[in-house]
């Protein structure tokens, strides 16, 4: 069984990361079943702007109920302050290539020594005649600006691991205020098997009018992707705080014809383009 | 007789299914979300968005989201609703909504409705879920805690779960962990939270048994050094949650007096 936890360093927001892999029961349940009891492989892969950086084939071997950690300390690269890069440690467990759910846990921490953490899945590994972009679609109202505060959304955005050129996709990244306006719009064409960091308060560009209050924001985007993780820090520009948590997809919001919300969504009136 | 009456169910039942798939409805929202509320040292904050506008723009409409306060004793302290434009979204802060004489623990709900009676749109969407976000500070605004809610009101049960949270914290760092509970159901839930060395084998260094109330909430605090952690690796578990996704939310403290913290 395979599976594939992808995440950005992002070293470009003032943080260092580490990753904590683990081969245990789903969502820490107690009750492990019999898949579990096998060790599990990791393969190692880093890439810069799409291109690899580090291929460790045999990084780490997991026990049953155990965990690797992840770290500058053994893989020097991660230390590098300036340089943006992705991550994927692709976990094999038993025979196959049929998916398996498991969580991983990033720590990330900021100069002054303040951390955050997140736990979550690891992606599926499509097989290699199979990888295909498709639409995915980002709702985030957990943005918030102010003199000291600013957020940053981290796209580990995924391509065809087998690519022998760079490649990009498209992404649309639309910044709302509280009454529904639009302050601005993006059109971006990331690169595949990339990181990419998205300052706020850089991006909005005096759009916004900073103050010592928090004002909060919502992001939208839209993006054409192989796979990808996509997380949003806060961070006191003052203090070195730094606040994370998942964004939900649309399977949190509601139940009925997905297809349908993914071509409509975000198409708003006076937005050129689209993508389909 | 009652077998006729079922067999006339039986073939209306194509009928009424395509009438269905034709005949407009309204927004349907499943229970309200909750979230912990933290007042005295800490500021509450969520966040609402219109999301059904978002999700279809070409028939946006604006909407009002129900929100309710409880006492960690369960207690109903206000309920207001707040209509929010179409794209529109609104951070709210619970001293602003219901007065500056909030306890420090308690539970918060909210839920999306339709603005306006006569609005049909969003059949397409099928059964929405208010999904919010709730910002966590001291009152200076140093540390920060971003957190997504996790359960309903009246979510299935989970009072004879073992859970064991997946975070594994690091003791060399932290000097205190807060876990704050909700019970959004109707009756009261008996909980038993416990610290645990990351060996599974180990037995517990923390435990804290405890009846939530119906719509209440509880916080459970261990110091470390009280305990004996000063080093390792170590997690939270539970015997007993309110309900299956109710697990509690972990606010770590640092030696320097700030926190960090997570949906455990």
């Amino acid at each position: 069984m395979l599976g594939q936890f992808v995440f950005s360093t992002c070293n470009s927001a003032g943080l260092s990361v580490k990753a904590l892999l683990r081969n245990t029961a789903r969502g820490g349940s107690d009750d492990a079943d019999a898949t579990t009891a096998l060790n599990m492989q990791v393969s190692l892969r880093i890439l810069d702007a799409g291109v690899p950086v580090f291929e460790r084939a045999n990084f780490a071997m997991i026990a049953p109920g155990s965990f690797v950690e992840l770290s500058a300390a053994n893989c020097p690269l991660l230390a590098h302050e300036d340089r943006e890069l992705l991550v994927i440690a692709r976990c094999q467990r038993g025979p196959g290539e049929q998916y398996f759910a498991q969580e991983h846990q990033l720590i990330y921490e900021s100069r002054r020594g303040r951390t955050t953490s997140l736990l979550y899945d690891q992606l599926p590994v499509a097989p290699g005649d199979k990888v295909k972009s498709s639409a995915i679609l980002l709702l985030a109202p957990k943005v918030w600006v102010s003199r000291d505060v600013d957020t940053f959304i981290a796209i580990a955005n995924l391509g065809d691991p087998a690519a022998t050129s760079i490649r990009n996709s498209r992404w649309q990244i639309d910044f709302l205020a509280g009454a529904g306006q639009r302050l601005l719009s993006l059109d971006l064409d990331l690169a595949q098997n990339a990181s990419h960091v998205v300052d706020v308060i850089r991006t909005l560009n005096g759009r916004v009018e900073l103050t010592d209050q928090l004002r909060m924001l919502t992001v939208v985007a839209r993006g054409e992707t192989a796979g990808a993780a996509i997380l949003t820090f806060l961070r006191n520009c003052k203090t070195d705080a730094v606040a994370l948590e998942h964004s939900l997809s649309p399977h949190y919001y509601m139940d009925g014809d997905f297809a349908r919300v993914r071509k409509e969504a975000f198409m708003f009136p006076g937005r050129s383009g689209g993508i389909t | 007789m009652p077998s006729l009456v079922a067999k006339a169910k039986d073939a209306l039942r194509p009928f009424k299914r395509k009438l269905n798939e034709v005949l407009p409805r309204r927004l349907r929202a499943a229970s309200p979300v909750v979230q912990v509320f933290l007042g005295g040292a800490f500021q509450s904050r969520y966040t609402l968005v219109n999301f059904p506008s978002l999700y279809s723009p070409f028939a946006a409409h604006p909407c009002l989201y129900d929100v309710a306060l409880y006492g960690a004793d369960g207690q109903l302290i206000g309920r207001r609703s707040l209509r929010l434009e179409r794209f529109g979204s609104a951070e709210l802060h619970p001293e602003s909504l219901f007065g500056p004489d909030l306890p420090e623990v308690g539970l918060f709900t909210a839920r999306i409705r339709p603005a306006s009676l006569f609005d049909f749109a969003y059949k397409h969407l099928g059964t929405v879920t208010s999904h919010f976000y709730a910002l966590y500070q001291d009152r200076a605004g140093d540390s920060m805690v971003l957190v997504h809610p996790q359960t309903l009101v009246d979510a299935p049960r989970g009072e004879n779960m073992n859970w064991c949270s997946g975070y594994l914290l690091d003791a060399a760092r932290i000097c205190t962990v807060d876990a704050v509970q909700v019970n959004p159901t109707s009756r009261p839930v008996d909980s038993t939270l416990y610290l645990l060395r990351s060996e599974l084998s180990a037995p517990p260094l923390g435990e804290c048994a405890g009846v939530i109330p119906a719509m209440g909430a509880r916080r459970v605090s261990w110091s470390l050094r009280d305990l004996g952690l000063e080093q390792g690796l170590f997690s939270v578990a539970a015997r007993g949650l309110p309900t299956n996704n109710a697990k509690p939310i972990l606010f770590t403290h640092f030696s320097d007096g700030s926190f960090s913290g997570m949906h455990a």
